[in-house]
């Protein structure tokens, strides 16, 4: 996955954040995600200002993770993001 | 929208009362054993009806102009086509029965449809005051505390109803979680029941159990938002409130807000029992 594009979440879902933790509903209204910890701080940053070069930056330096494992990570946790429809493009 | 009814039979499900006519005494008669069973229960009422509902024979007309507040809807079940319309903002509502082949099921399937309208008569008003909702679980009371546990078909609703004898249970298929005038989230019994029958009564709810049968007992915390997300997945929101026009009215995003506001302040936990009642010394050493 190219680390230079930035992907941005759905402009017209759903979601709720409490105590750190995220519930999106799904834009056909029958499916609901939760997203853990580090999934929720990442959808913080999928707001189509941030390369995906950058939220590797800053995951890695608050979770204390190799960048490099950080980037094979993130870029399969954004393609299941787009699978689910929950980002734009 | 209903024209003057004489009121044949008023009942109550947490606190709320509703009035059902039937028009012309149409399926009045058959329609009187699961009154019986309702009074039995304690769950007729002499109260002030805040929700009207009439049975009658033929079509419910459709709204002449779309009122994006009324409700209309067309069910093709079996032997019968039900038409219904309810009014969100007044909480009055029709439901008009035509039989295409009179056969014995046909009497079950009226009283079926009949009963889902009720239900969902009473979950558009619970819903739409940000009162309450009902759970597809099994309600207990212990002494002065309420239990909810909640589950899909299978999971263990029913047992976990025979192993809390001598506790008093509520109903252990559809139990109403809402809010008091003071805030405190209080479980009650529906006449909606499943094997144990029910009772009209309540009690503040001291918890809600994600329920799984397992060899084991364990008790694990939810978060509020884990807990909200799994009673929006075993939560009653079937039946009518299931389908997609529904959307209009009560989107999705309401209701997670509103279940989000209602379990704040009440702990949920996903439980795993083991087949006998020492789940409750787990659930009773928990709040210790």
């Amino acid at each position: 996955m190219n680390m230079k594009t930035n992907p941005k979440r759905k402009s017209d879902l759903v979601w709720r954040e409490v105590g750190g933790e995220i519930a999106i509903i799904s834009p056909d209204n029958k499916h609901l995600h939760t997203l853990n910890d580090v999934g929720s701080r990442i959808w913080q940053l999928l707001d189509g200002e941030n390369d995906l070069s950058a939220i590797a930056d800053i995951i890695s330096a608050e979770y204390e993770e190799e960048e490099e494992v950080v980037e094979l990570d993130l870029a399969e946790y954004v393609e299941n993001l787009r699978r689910l429809k929950l980002l734009e493009g | 929208m209903l024209p003057a009814i004489k009121v044949e039979q008023k009942i109550e499900i947490g606190g709320v009362c509703c009035s059902i006519g039937f028009l012309d005494g149409f399926f009045k008669k058959e329609f009187a054993s699961i009154f019986s069973d309702y009074r039995r229960w304690g769950f007729s009422s002499e109260g002030n009806p805040e929700i009207g509902i009439m049975v009658k024979e033929g079509r419910v007309e459709a709204p002449r102009r779309l009122k994006e507040y009324v409700f209309y809807h067309i069910v093709d079940y079996d032997s019968v086509y039900a038409t219904l319309a309810f009014d969100t903002r007044s909480f009055e509502g029709e439901i008009g029965f035509s039989i295409k082949r009179g056969d014995r099921f046909t009497p079950v399937r009226i009283v079926e449809l009949t009963e889902t309208f009720i239900f969902n008569a009473y979950l558009f008003y619970f819903h739409l005051n940000d009162i309450g909702t009902f759970v597809h679980s099994c309600g207990i009371v212990d002494g002065e505390n309420g239990y909810l546990f909640a589950g899909p078909g299978g999971e263990g609703k029913s047992t976990i109803a025979s192993l809390s004898l001598p506790r008093t249970i509520l109903c252990d298929d559809v139990i109403l979680l809402r809010k008091n005038d003071k805030g405190r989230r209080l479980v009650f019994g529906t006449p909606f029941s499943g094997d144990h029958g029910s009772v009209n009564g309540g009690a503040e709810c001291k918890g809600i159990y994600f329920i799984r049968k397992s060899s084991i007992n364990e008790l694990v915390a939810t978060s509020l938002i884990d807990g909200t997300v799994e009673l929006m997945r075993e939560g009653v929101m079937g039946g009518f409130m299931s389908i997609d026009g529904i959307q209009r009215i009560y989107p999705q995003s309401r209701l997670f807000d509103f279940l989000l506001d209602l379990l704040s302040g009440v702990p949920c936990f996903r439980m795993k029992f083991k087949k006998d009642d020492s789940f409750w010394k787990v659930i009773n050493e928990h709040e210790d």
